[in-house]
Protein backbone atom coordinates (compact mmCIF):
# COMPACT_ATOMS: atom_id res chain seq x y z
CA UNK A 1 0.00 0.00 0.00
CA UNK A 2 1.01 3.51 -0.97
CA UNK A 3 2.31 5.70 2.23
CA UNK A 4 1.33 9.17 3.41
CA UNK A 5 3.37 10.65 6.57
CA UNK A 6 1.36 12.42 9.24
CA UNK A 7 3.70 14.90 10.98
CA UNK A 8 1.55 15.89 13.81
CA UNK A 9 -1.18 14.07 15.91
CA UNK A 10 -3.26 17.34 15.52
CA UNK A 11 -2.66 17.66 11.72
CA UNK A 12 -5.97 17.69 9.22
CA UNK A 13 -3.14 16.58 6.62
CA UNK A 14 -1.08 14.20 5.75
CA UNK A 15 1.76 14.07 2.85
CA UNK A 16 1.74 11.30 0.41
CA UNK A 17 4.82 9.74 -0.49
CA UNK A 18 3.43 9.11 -4.03
CA UNK A 19 1.10 10.71 -6.39
CA UNK A 20 -2.73 8.60 -6.11
CA UNK A 21 -6.09 8.17 -8.14
CA UNK A 22 -9.11 8.47 -6.76
CA UNK A 23 -10.28 5.49 -4.81
CA UNK A 24 -6.39 4.62 -3.93
CA UNK A 25 -6.04 3.71 -0.31
CA UNK A 26 -2.59 5.28 1.29
CA UNK A 27 -1.58 4.00 4.52
CA UNK A 28 -0.73 6.90 6.99
CA UNK A 29 2.00 6.67 9.04
CA UNK A 30 2.57 8.69 12.36
CA UNK A 31 6.22 10.71 12.94
CA UNK A 32 6.74 7.27 14.93
CA UNK A 33 6.82 5.71 12.14
CA UNK A 34 3.37 3.17 12.93
CA UNK A 35 0.08 3.02 10.80
CA UNK A 36 -2.61 5.39 12.46
CA UNK A 37 -5.22 5.55 9.57
CA UNK A 38 -5.99 4.72 6.39
CA UNK A 39 -7.30 7.22 4.09
CA UNK A 40 -9.15 6.60 0.53
CA UNK A 41 -8.17 9.21 -2.07
CA UNK A 42 -11.09 11.36 -2.85
CA UNK A 43 -9.73 13.32 -5.51
CA UNK A 44 -6.52 13.00 -7.56
CA UNK A 45 -3.17 13.67 -6.26
CA UNK A 46 -1.09 14.34 -8.97
CA UNK A 47 2.42 14.51 -7.59
CA UNK A 48 4.61 12.81 -5.02
CA UNK A 49 4.40 14.49 -1.92
CA UNK A 50 1.74 16.32 -1.62
CA UNK A 51 -0.88 16.98 0.78
CA UNK A 52 -4.00 14.29 1.61
CA UNK A 53 -6.61 15.63 3.88
CA UNK A 54 -7.21 13.74 7.04
CA UNK A 55 -10.18 15.19 8.15
CA UNK A 56 -13.71 17.44 6.91
CA UNK A 57 -12.36 20.55 6.59
CA UNK A 58 -15.09 23.75 6.25
CA UNK A 59 -14.44 26.38 4.39
CA UNK A 60 -12.11 29.52 6.62
CA UNK A 61 -10.99 26.33 8.73
CA UNK A 62 -7.68 26.21 9.74
CA UNK A 63 -5.29 23.94 8.35
CA UNK A 64 -2.90 21.81 10.27
CA UNK A 65 0.17 20.29 9.45
CA UNK A 66 3.54 20.12 11.89
CA UNK A 67 0.79 20.87 14.61
CA UNK A 68 0.51 24.63 13.08
CA UNK A 69 -2.00 26.51 11.27
CA UNK A 70 -0.58 26.40 7.38
CA UNK A 71 -3.34 28.21 5.79
CA UNK A 72 -7.07 28.96 6.18
CA UNK A 73 -9.57 26.29 3.64
CA UNK A 74 -10.20 28.99 0.60
CA UNK A 75 -12.98 26.05 -0.31
CA UNK A 76 -14.73 23.02 1.97
CA UNK A 77 -12.03 20.31 1.88
CA UNK A 78 -13.18 16.13 2.00
CA UNK A 79 -11.11 13.86 3.81
CA UNK A 80 -9.25 12.22 0.78
CA UNK A 81 -8.90 14.96 -0.93
CA UNK A 82 -5.98 16.54 -2.44
CA UNK A 83 -5.11 20.07 -0.37
CA UNK A 84 -3.23 22.35 -2.45
CA UNK A 85 -3.25 25.95 -4.13
CA UNK A 86 -7.75 25.64 -5.66
CA UNK A 87 -8.39 24.96 -1.42
CA UNK A 88 -5.84 26.17 0.80
CA UNK A 89 -4.36 29.36 0.81
CA UNK A 90 -1.98 31.76 3.27
CA UNK A 91 -3.13 32.58 6.52
CA UNK A 92 -1.03 36.40 6.34
CA UNK A 93 -1.53 37.01 2.98
CA UNK A 94 -4.60 36.55 1.00
CA UNK A 95 -4.49 35.55 -3.01
CA UNK A 96 -3.93 39.11 -4.36
CA UNK A 97 -1.76 40.36 -1.57
CA UNK A 98 -5.30 41.58 1.00
CA UNK A 99 -5.23 39.98 4.24
CA UNK A 100 -6.59 37.03 4.76
CA UNK B 1 25.91 12.71 20.86
CA UNK B 2 27.78 15.98 21.14
CA UNK B 3 30.17 17.48 17.85
CA UNK B 4 34.00 16.97 20.06
CA UNK B 5 37.48 17.61 18.35
CA UNK B 6 39.03 20.16 15.96
CA UNK B 7 39.28 20.76 12.51
CA UNK B 8 42.11 21.55 10.32
CA UNK B 9 41.83 25.47 9.45
CA UNK B 10 43.91 28.31 8.61
CA UNK B 11 44.33 30.80 11.58
CA UNK B 12 44.77 34.20 11.28
CA UNK B 13 46.63 36.73 13.22
CA UNK B 14 43.45 38.06 14.51
CA UNK B 15 42.27 34.94 15.93
CA UNK B 16 39.91 33.94 13.04
CA UNK B 17 40.31 31.17 11.73
CA UNK B 18 39.65 30.09 7.55
CA UNK B 19 38.71 26.65 6.31
CA UNK B 20 39.92 27.52 2.87
CA UNK B 21 42.65 29.96 1.91
CA UNK B 22 41.45 31.78 -1.26
CA UNK B 23 43.53 34.71 -2.74
CA UNK B 24 40.59 37.16 -3.42
CA UNK B 25 39.93 39.37 -6.43
CA UNK B 26 37.58 41.78 -5.77
CA UNK B 27 36.01 44.63 -8.24
CA UNK B 28 34.62 47.68 -5.94
CA UNK B 29 32.16 48.36 -8.77
CA UNK B 30 31.10 46.99 -11.98
CA UNK B 31 32.89 48.24 -14.41
CA UNK B 32 36.04 46.68 -13.03
CA UNK B 33 34.39 43.37 -12.80
CA UNK B 34 36.08 42.40 -16.51
CA UNK B 35 39.66 43.17 -15.86
CA UNK B 36 38.99 41.46 -11.92
CA UNK B 37 38.00 38.34 -13.74
CA UNK B 38 40.99 38.22 -16.30
CA UNK B 39 43.44 38.35 -13.37
CA UNK B 40 41.75 35.89 -11.10
CA UNK B 41 41.46 33.33 -14.69
CA UNK B 42 45.12 33.67 -14.84
CA UNK B 43 45.90 32.57 -11.39
CA UNK B 44 44.54 29.01 -10.40
CA UNK B 45 43.00 29.16 -7.29
CA UNK B 46 42.29 32.82 -7.32
CA UNK B 47 38.64 33.64 -7.28
CA UNK B 48 36.76 37.16 -8.36
CA UNK B 49 33.54 38.46 -6.90
CA UNK B 50 31.58 41.73 -8.09
CA UNK B 51 28.65 43.13 -6.88
CA UNK B 52 26.94 44.65 -9.56
CA UNK B 53 25.02 47.37 -7.87
CA UNK B 54 26.88 49.97 -9.62
CA UNK B 55 29.47 52.22 -8.78
CA UNK B 56 27.28 54.27 -5.67
CA UNK B 57 28.46 53.50 -2.16
CA UNK B 58 25.13 52.31 -0.83
CA UNK B 59 25.72 51.45 2.73
CA UNK B 60 24.69 47.48 2.53
CA UNK B 61 26.92 47.29 -0.52
CA UNK B 62 29.85 48.58 1.48
CA UNK B 63 29.61 46.89 4.65
CA UNK B 64 28.73 43.67 3.13
CA UNK B 65 32.01 43.95 0.53
CA UNK B 66 34.09 44.65 3.57
CA UNK B 67 33.19 41.69 5.19
CA UNK B 68 33.88 39.14 2.39
CA UNK B 69 37.19 40.96 2.09
CA UNK B 70 37.71 39.95 5.95
CA UNK B 71 36.13 36.56 6.28
CA UNK B 72 38.71 34.46 7.17
CA UNK B 73 38.33 31.61 4.12
CA UNK B 74 39.91 34.67 2.26
CA UNK B 75 44.11 34.46 2.67
CA UNK B 76 44.34 37.83 0.27
CA UNK B 77 42.64 40.63 -1.33
CA UNK B 78 43.43 42.27 -4.16
CA UNK B 79 41.19 45.07 -4.72
CA UNK B 80 40.28 46.18 -8.13
CA UNK B 81 38.38 49.72 -9.07
CA UNK B 82 38.00 51.68 -12.39
CA UNK B 83 38.87 55.21 -10.78
CA UNK B 84 36.05 57.13 -11.15
CA UNK B 85 33.73 55.09 -8.58
CA UNK B 86 32.23 55.99 -5.26
CA UNK B 87 32.89 52.58 -3.60
CA UNK B 88 36.65 53.43 -4.23
CA UNK B 89 39.93 50.71 -3.44
CA UNK B 90 40.41 53.09 -0.47
CA UNK B 91 37.20 52.75 0.85
CA UNK B 92 37.08 49.37 1.43
CA UNK B 93 40.77 49.19 2.18
CA UNK B 94 40.09 51.20 4.80
CA UNK B 95 37.07 48.78 6.73
CA UNK B 96 39.41 45.71 6.54
CA UNK B 97 41.09 44.56 8.80
CA UNK B 98 44.90 44.47 7.12
CA UNK B 99 46.48 42.87 10.45
CA UNK B 100 45.11 39.57 8.85
CA UNK B 101 46.18 39.23 5.24
CA UNK B 102 47.98 40.90 2.50
CA UNK B 103 45.89 43.61 0.73
CA UNK B 104 46.68 44.93 -2.46
CA UNK B 105 44.72 47.83 -4.73
CA UNK B 106 45.04 48.45 -8.28
CA UNK B 107 42.85 51.62 -10.12
CA UNK B 108 42.64 50.47 -13.61
CA UNK B 109 42.29 54.55 -15.06
CA UNK B 110 45.74 55.67 -12.26
CA UNK B 111 47.47 52.40 -13.03
CA UNK B 112 47.36 52.72 -17.07
CA UNK B 113 44.42 51.02 -18.51
CA UNK B 114 42.94 47.82 -18.53
CA UNK B 115 45.80 45.77 -19.98
CA UNK B 116 48.34 47.39 -17.97
CA UNK B 117 46.61 46.88 -14.84
CA UNK B 118 45.19 43.43 -15.75
CA UNK B 119 49.74 42.47 -16.27
CA UNK B 120 50.35 43.87 -12.86
CA UNK B 121 47.04 42.42 -10.88
CA UNK B 122 48.05 38.72 -12.21
CA UNK B 123 51.80 38.99 -10.90
CA UNK B 124 50.26 40.85 -7.58
CA UNK B 125 47.80 37.57 -7.32
CA UNK B 126 51.07 34.68 -8.31
CA UNK B 127 52.77 36.38 -5.54
CA UNK B 128 49.46 36.05 -3.05
CA UNK B 129 49.41 32.60 -4.44
CA UNK B 130 52.71 31.19 -3.71
CA UNK B 131 52.35 32.88 -0.35
CA UNK B 132 49.70 31.69 0.75
CA UNK B 133 50.99 27.91 -0.51
CA UNK B 134 53.38 28.06 2.07
CA UNK B 135 50.80 28.26 4.73
CA UNK B 136 49.71 24.95 6.51
CA UNK B 137 46.45 24.02 8.16
CA UNK B 138 46.67 23.35 11.88
CA UNK B 139 44.28 21.66 14.57
CA UNK B 140 41.58 24.35 15.51
CA UNK B 141 39.02 24.24 17.99
CA UNK B 142 35.30 23.54 17.07
CA UNK B 143 34.36 26.85 18.73
CA UNK B 144 36.49 29.02 16.26
CA UNK B 145 33.82 27.65 13.34
CA UNK B 146 30.80 29.20 12.17
CA UNK B 147 28.22 27.55 10.05
CA UNK B 148 25.94 29.21 7.74
CA UNK B 149 22.36 27.34 7.10
CA UNK B 150 20.40 27.69 3.75
CA UNK B 151 17.76 26.45 1.57
CA UNK B 152 16.92 27.05 -2.08
CA UNK B 153 14.55 24.80 -3.90
CA UNK B 154 12.37 23.55 -1.23
CA UNK B 155 9.87 20.91 -1.76
CA UNK B 156 7.93 19.04 0.88
CA UNK B 157 10.59 16.56 1.56
CA UNK B 158 12.81 19.44 3.37
CA UNK B 159 10.33 20.04 6.31
CA UNK B 160 10.31 16.10 6.74
CA UNK B 161 13.54 14.77 6.00
CA UNK B 162 16.30 17.65 4.85
CA UNK B 163 15.90 20.35 7.71
CA UNK B 164 15.20 18.33 10.44
CA UNK B 165 18.14 16.18 9.65
CA UNK B 166 20.20 19.48 9.37
CA UNK B 167 18.72 20.22 12.94
CA UNK B 168 19.98 17.97 14.66
CA UNK B 169 23.35 19.04 13.08
CA UNK B 170 23.01 22.72 14.28
CA UNK B 171 21.93 21.82 18.00
CA UNK B 172 25.20 19.28 18.15
CA UNK B 173 27.59 22.01 16.80
CA UNK B 174 26.17 24.35 19.08
CA UNK B 175 26.51 22.41 22.22
CA UNK B 176 29.75 21.69 21.13
CA UNK B 177 30.72 25.83 20.89
CA UNK B 178 30.09 26.81 17.48
CA UNK B 179 28.16 29.32 15.92
CA UNK B 180 25.51 28.79 13.69
CA UNK B 181 23.71 31.28 11.59
CA UNK B 182 19.91 31.06 10.34
CA UNK B 183 18.00 33.46 7.93
CA UNK B 184 15.73 33.48 5.44
CA UNK B 185 13.39 36.42 7.05
CA UNK B 186 10.57 36.01 4.91
CA UNK B 187 10.35 32.17 5.13
CA UNK B 188 9.97 32.81 9.12
CA UNK B 189 6.11 34.24 8.53
CA UNK B 190 3.94 32.20 10.45
CA UNK B 191 6.80 31.04 13.08
CA UNK B 192 7.32 33.57 15.42
CA UNK B 193 5.18 31.73 18.14
CA UNK B 194 7.87 29.16 18.19
CA UNK B 195 10.72 30.37 17.68
CA UNK B 196 9.95 33.50 20.05
CA UNK B 197 10.01 31.26 23.79
CA UNK B 198 14.04 29.88 22.11
CA UNK B 199 14.90 33.38 22.68
CA UNK B 200 17.72 33.86 25.39
CA UNK B 201 15.90 37.08 26.50
CA UNK B 202 12.66 38.86 26.02
CA UNK B 203 14.74 41.54 24.04
CA UNK B 204 15.60 39.13 21.73
CA UNK B 205 12.25 37.39 21.87
CA UNK B 206 10.79 40.62 20.54
CA UNK B 207 13.44 41.36 18.14
CA UNK B 208 12.70 37.73 16.10
CA UNK B 209 9.22 39.47 16.75
CA UNK B 210 9.78 42.49 15.21
CA UNK B 211 11.94 40.82 12.08
CA UNK B 212 9.29 38.93 11.08
CA UNK B 213 6.61 41.80 11.32
CA UNK B 214 8.88 43.55 9.05
CA UNK B 215 8.59 41.21 6.51
CA UNK B 216 5.30 40.81 6.50
CA UNK B 217 4.67 44.48 6.33
CA UNK B 218 7.20 44.61 3.31
CA UNK B 219 5.27 41.42 1.46
CA UNK B 220 2.33 43.56 1.36
CA UNK B 221 3.60 47.01 0.82
CA UNK B 222 5.07 45.73 -2.31
CA UNK B 223 2.15 43.65 -3.09
CA UNK B 224 3.17 40.11 -2.40
CA UNK B 225 0.02 37.79 -3.07
CA UNK B 226 -0.57 34.43 -1.55
CA UNK B 227 0.50 32.83 -4.82
CA UNK B 228 4.50 33.83 -3.89
CA UNK B 229 6.25 30.99 -4.15
CA UNK B 230 8.69 29.59 -6.72
CA UNK B 231 6.77 27.29 -9.26
CA UNK B 232 9.17 24.23 -7.85
CA UNK B 233 7.90 24.79 -4.17
CA UNK B 234 4.34 24.47 -5.49
CA UNK B 235 4.94 21.74 -7.30
CA UNK B 236 7.09 20.09 -4.59
CA UNK B 237 4.03 19.79 -2.63
CA UNK B 238 4.43 22.93 -0.54
CA UNK B 239 1.37 25.60 -0.63
CA UNK B 240 1.56 28.40 1.65
CA UNK B 241 4.44 30.60 2.93
CA UNK B 242 3.92 29.57 6.47
CA UNK B 243 3.82 25.69 5.39
CA UNK B 244 7.67 26.53 4.21
CA UNK B 245 8.33 28.76 6.74
CA UNK B 246 7.38 25.66 9.53
CA UNK B 247 9.53 23.34 7.38
CA UNK B 248 12.38 26.02 7.17
CA UNK B 249 12.89 26.62 10.78
CA UNK B 250 13.44 23.16 11.41
CA UNK B 251 17.34 23.71 10.29
CA UNK B 252 17.42 25.30 13.61
CA UNK B 253 17.17 22.73 15.65
CA UNK B 254 16.07 23.81 18.98
CA UNK B 255 18.94 25.17 20.30
CA UNK B 256 18.77 28.56 22.21
CA UNK B 257 18.25 31.60 19.58
CA UNK B 258 21.15 34.32 21.23
CA UNK B 259 20.52 37.15 18.68
CA UNK B 260 18.87 38.87 15.93
CA UNK B 261 21.71 40.10 13.62
CA UNK B 262 20.91 42.77 11.66
CA UNK B 263 21.72 43.41 8.20
CA UNK B 264 20.46 46.62 6.87
CA UNK B 265 21.38 50.17 5.94
CA UNK B 266 22.85 51.31 9.33
CA UNK B 267 24.73 48.12 10.26
CA UNK B 268 25.81 45.16 9.55
CA UNK B 269 25.84 43.00 12.88
CA UNK B 270 27.95 40.28 13.96
CA UNK B 271 28.06 37.16 16.50
CA UNK B 272 29.12 38.46 19.76
CA UNK B 273 29.94 35.04 21.39
CA UNK B 274 28.68 31.47 20.38
CA UNK B 275 25.47 29.68 20.02
CA UNK B 276 22.62 30.02 17.05
CA UNK B 277 21.97 33.60 15.82
CA UNK B 278 19.22 34.91 13.07
CA UNK B 279 20.75 36.74 11.10
CA UNK B 280 17.75 39.21 9.54
CA UNK B 281 17.80 39.34 5.60
CA UNK B 282 16.86 37.70 2.15
CA UNK B 283 15.95 34.34 1.34
CA UNK B 284 17.79 34.96 -2.26
CA UNK B 285 20.20 31.71 -1.99
CA UNK B 286 23.35 32.72 -2.76
CA UNK B 287 23.11 36.52 -1.93
CA UNK B 288 21.67 35.30 1.57
CA UNK B 289 24.94 32.96 1.89
CA UNK B 290 26.98 35.80 1.07
CA UNK B 291 25.92 37.76 3.80
CA UNK B 292 26.24 35.40 6.50
CA UNK B 293 29.61 35.00 5.23
CA UNK B 294 30.34 38.71 5.63
CA UNK B 295 29.58 38.62 9.20
CA UNK B 296 32.45 35.38 9.50
CA UNK B 297 30.76 32.27 8.55
CA UNK B 298 33.24 29.79 6.97
CA UNK B 299 30.84 27.27 5.80
CA UNK B 300 27.53 26.55 4.48
CA UNK B 301 24.66 23.52 5.02
CA UNK B 302 22.22 24.22 2.44
CA UNK B 303 19.34 22.04 2.38
CA UNK B 304 16.96 21.48 -1.10
CA UNK B 305 14.30 19.07 -2.44
CA UNK B 306 13.89 19.77 -6.09
CA UNK B 307 17.69 19.95 -6.62
CA UNK B 308 19.69 23.42 -5.86
CA UNK B 309 23.33 22.92 -7.59
CA UNK B 310 24.68 26.67 -6.59
CA UNK B 311 28.16 26.92 -4.78
CA UNK B 312 29.93 30.02 -3.14
CA UNK B 313 32.95 32.45 -4.09
CA UNK B 314 34.59 32.18 -0.49
CA UNK B 315 32.52 29.49 1.20
CA UNK B 316 32.25 25.25 0.63
CA UNK B 317 28.81 24.57 0.22
CA UNK B 318 27.21 21.00 1.65
CA UNK B 319 23.76 20.27 -0.10
CA UNK B 320 21.79 18.28 1.55
CA UNK B 321 18.70 16.38 -0.14
CA UNK B 322 15.57 15.30 1.89
CA UNK B 323 14.37 14.03 -1.56
CA UNK B 324 15.50 10.19 -2.55
CA UNK B 325 14.55 10.95 -6.26
CA UNK B 326 16.75 13.81 -6.35
CA UNK B 327 19.76 12.39 -4.45
CA UNK B 328 19.38 9.58 -7.01
CA UNK B 329 18.81 11.98 -10.10
CA UNK B 330 21.35 14.58 -9.06
CA UNK B 331 24.34 12.30 -7.44
CA UNK B 332 26.70 14.66 -9.14
CA UNK B 333 25.54 17.78 -7.03
CA UNK B 334 23.91 16.42 -3.56
CA UNK B 335 26.39 15.38 -0.63
CA UNK B 336 23.97 14.05 1.76
CA UNK B 337 21.11 11.85 1.11
CA UNK B 338 18.34 12.83 3.99
CA UNK B 339 15.81 11.22 1.20
CA UNK B 340 16.87 7.53 3.11
CA UNK B 341 14.78 9.31 6.32
CA UNK B 342 11.44 9.43 3.95
CA UNK B 343 12.37 5.70 3.01
CA UNK B 344 12.87 4.61 6.70
CA UNK B 345 16.50 3.61 5.90
CA UNK B 346 17.92 5.97 8.08
CA UNK B 347 16.78 8.04 11.09
CA UNK B 348 16.77 11.76 11.52
CA UNK B 349 19.03 11.90 14.10
CA UNK B 350 22.11 9.68 12.56
CA UNK B 351 21.84 11.72 9.21
CA UNK B 352 22.06 15.10 11.43
CA UNK B 353 25.29 12.92 13.01
CA UNK B 354 26.91 12.39 9.49
CA UNK B 355 26.07 16.16 8.53
CA UNK B 356 28.23 17.30 11.66
CA UNK B 357 31.27 14.61 10.26
CA UNK B 358 31.03 16.12 6.98
CA UNK B 359 31.13 19.93 8.30
CA UNK B 360 34.20 18.94 10.01
CA UNK B 361 35.51 17.05 7.63
CA UNK B 362 35.54 19.80 4.52
CA UNK B 363 36.07 22.55 7.65
CA UNK B 364 39.32 20.76 7.36
CA UNK B 365 39.49 20.89 3.35
CA UNK B 366 37.29 18.38 2.25
CA UNK B 367 35.57 19.10 -0.86
CA UNK B 368 31.39 19.18 -1.23
CA UNK B 369 29.94 18.79 -4.83
CA UNK B 370 29.63 22.03 -5.58
CA UNK B 371 32.98 23.20 -4.68
CA UNK B 372 34.88 19.88 -6.53
CA UNK B 373 32.88 21.44 -9.69
CA UNK B 374 34.17 24.56 -9.00
CA UNK B 375 30.96 26.18 -9.01
CA UNK B 376 32.24 30.47 -7.43
CA UNK B 377 28.15 31.73 -7.43
CA UNK B 378 28.31 35.22 -5.70
CA UNK B 379 25.69 37.88 -5.36
CA UNK B 380 24.72 40.46 -3.14
CA UNK B 381 21.16 41.57 -1.62
CA UNK B 382 20.52 45.13 -0.55
CA UNK B 383 17.38 46.20 0.70
CA UNK B 384 15.34 48.97 -1.31
CA UNK B 385 15.94 52.59 0.60
CA UNK B 386 12.82 53.66 -0.12
CA UNK B 387 10.63 50.81 1.34
CA UNK B 388 13.11 50.94 4.30
CA UNK B 389 11.92 54.73 4.84
CA UNK B 390 8.15 53.89 4.38
CA UNK B 391 8.50 51.04 6.75
CA UNK B 392 10.26 53.18 9.39
CA UNK B 393 7.57 55.87 9.24
CA UNK B 394 4.66 53.56 9.21
CA UNK B 395 6.23 51.03 12.03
Amino acid sequence: MKLAIRLHPSDSVAVAMEAGAPGECFSVLSEQGAECDRVEIASALPLPYHKVALAEIAAGEAVLKYGQVIGLASAPIRRGEWVHLHNLQSATFGPRGEEA
Amino acid sequence: MEAHGTFLGYPRANGQVGVRNHPLVMATCDCAYEEARRMAAAIPGAVVVGQFHGCGADPMVVQQMVGIANNPNVGAVLLVGLGCETISVDRLADGMDATAKPVESLVIQRDGGSLKAIEAGTRLLREMAALLSTQQRQPCDIARLTVALQCGGSDATSGIAANPAVGVATDRLVAAGATVLFSETVELIGTGRLLAPRAVSPEVASLIQRAIADEVWRGKATGISGRSLPKGNEDGGITTIEEKALGNILKSGASPIQGVLENSRERLERPTRPGLYLQNGTAWDVASITHMAAVGAQLAIFTTGRGSTTGHAILPVIKVTGNPDTFRNMSDNMDVDAGRIILGQAGITQVGEEIVALALAVASGAKPKAEALGFTDFQMFRRDAVVENMLRRCR
